[in-house]
């Protein structure tokens, strides 16, 4: 009885141990090997809860929690501070960059908060009012996911939250018209911080592209569409309440619920293995590729512009032999057609200097 | 323009770099390559204009090439795609060690 006491109390021993070395285990793991940065002061390790209800006064100064109310929304507090992007007092975050980045930055545990932050949202599946709030999240966690050195530890409770917003956007259509510019613009965050993931890893992330495209299909199935259109930004740029106007005037062929792009935060509309995902077609008296078609969708250049390029900008021979290169400077836009279809083969944002 | 943000465009360049490092070794194709290059310049946020529209340049050189061989339904570069690859990855590698 006595020798099982003992072994017992080992038992206990060592799992106490094992719990207060694994923040700085996690820690270590999770650094990235490409920072040029000096190494941040050390830091207290941060911990995570997940409480319900009002905020307590008694939290801890180093701990992080994510806190659901009854009507569903959901906050990020530490130490009794709401985490609104940026820490007020800076006792978590440093101002100047996101507060998730900064649990890394100042140490924390980032695949340990991650992975429980998802884990959190992921219980919530029902319609409410703040889905676009909770997409928010899960961009910018993705994003923050990028960055890391191992993504693949914390990712799991991310998809599993993301396809449950997914199930909710397309079964129930209910999103309030007034989230449509943010979440769309939030969706975007989702795929950016996939394709950081990618782009850190090498690995595929299907799954987070995959939540986004979802994403949008089930509100291009609402009635937020026809209320304000879907427009889709990227993650590096403002969000938006409602589409800009050029968005309302997508021309001809092209559905007014098609996700645009705009300059300098580009949607990549082609499939994962650079097939383009529209087919060649006229517009307005002018012949597309399928892939410059992809490209103006992804810009959101409109058809407009394409001609206004062609007729009023600057024509020089392209690199590749056949091509004529367009270039209007007021839009700073280029259009490439080859002479062998007579197509335009390519649009974007920027100038080929020859 | 915070530490934060030097530090965040740093890593910005060195995913760069790694997409160019992933192209040349084959393991990412061309197109990937332009998805990717386009996605981190537009996420920069502390170089300068000049530098951008030389990156964006050099990347116009690589999206040209790879419009056209979709176009033209080509199932493989030629020798004067390979040239204008070449030399554009070069410019971008380039560029990507002195950012200003």
């Amino acid at each position: 009885m006595g020798a099982h006491l003992q072994s017992g109390m080992r038992r206990l021993w060592f799992l106490a141990v094992l719990l207060c070395l694994w923040p700085f285990a996690a820690q270590a793991i999770t650094r990235t090997p490409f920072s040029l940065a000096p190494e941040p002061p050390q830091k207290p390790p941060l911990s995570l809860r997940l409480e319900r209800g009002a905020p307590r006064q008694d939290s801890p100064p180093l701990l992080v929690v994510v806190r659901v109310w009854p009507d569903g929304r959901i906050g990020l507090f530490c130490g009794g501070d709401p985490i609104d992007h940026f820490d007020s007092d800076g006792r978590c975050i440093e101002s100047g960059a996101s507060a998730v980045g900064n649990f890394y930055y100042n140490g924390g545990p980032a695949g340990y908060v991650l992975n429980g932050i998802g884990s959190a949202l992921n219980s919530y599946s029902g319609n409410n009012a703040y889905l676009g709030g909770y997409t928010a999240y899960l961009g910018t966690l993705y994003n923050e996911a990028g960055a890391m050195v191992s993504p693949s530890t914390y990712v799991n409770g991310l998809s599993s939250f993301g396809n449950n917003i997914n199930t909710v956007y397309n079964d129930s259509g209910l999103l309030p018209a007034i989230s449509y510019g943010t979440t769309s613009w939030n969706v975007g965050a989702v795929w950016s911080g996939a394709a950081n993931i990618n782009l850190a890893t090498g690995q595929p992330v299907g799954n987070g592209v995959d939540q986004a495209e979802d994403i949008l299909s089930g509100l291009a199935g609402t009635a937020g569409v026809a209320a304000g259109g879907v427009s889709l930004f990227n993650w590096a740029t403002a969000p938006a309440a409602t589409a800009p106007a050029t968005a309302t005037a997508t021309a001809d062929a092209t559905p007014a619920s098609t996700p645009i792009g705009q300059s300098g935060s580009p949607l990549n509309v082609s499939t994962a293995d650079g097939v383009p995902s529209n087919t060649p077609s006229t517009v307005s008296g002018i012949d597309y590729s399928g892939h410059a078609l992809d490209q103006m969708q992804s810009d959101g250049i409109m058809p407009s512009a394409v001609q206004n390029t062609i007729n009023q900008g600057q024509s020089v021979v392209g690199k590749v032999a056949g091509t004529t290169v367009y270039y209007e400077p007021v839009n700073n836009i280029t259009v490439v057609t080859d002479a062998s279809s007579g197509r335009v083969v390519t649009v974007s944002y920027g100038q080929i200097r020859q | 323009m915070s530490t934060n943000d030097k530090d965040y465009d740093q890593r910005q360049l060195e995913l760069m770099q790694l997409q160019l490092d992933q192209f040349e070794a084959g393991t990412i194709n061309l197109s990937h390559l332009i998805t990717g290059l386009n996605a981190l310049l537009a996420s920069v946020q502390t170089l300068s204009k000049d530098w951008k529209e030389a990156f964006k340049s050099e990347w116009w050189t690589l999206e040209q090439v790879h419009a056209v061989a979709l176009d033209r339904k080509k199932t493989a570069l030629s020798s004067e795609d390979d040239l204008l690859i070449k030399g554009a990855i070069s410019h971008l590698r380039t560029l990507i060690a002195s950012p200003r």
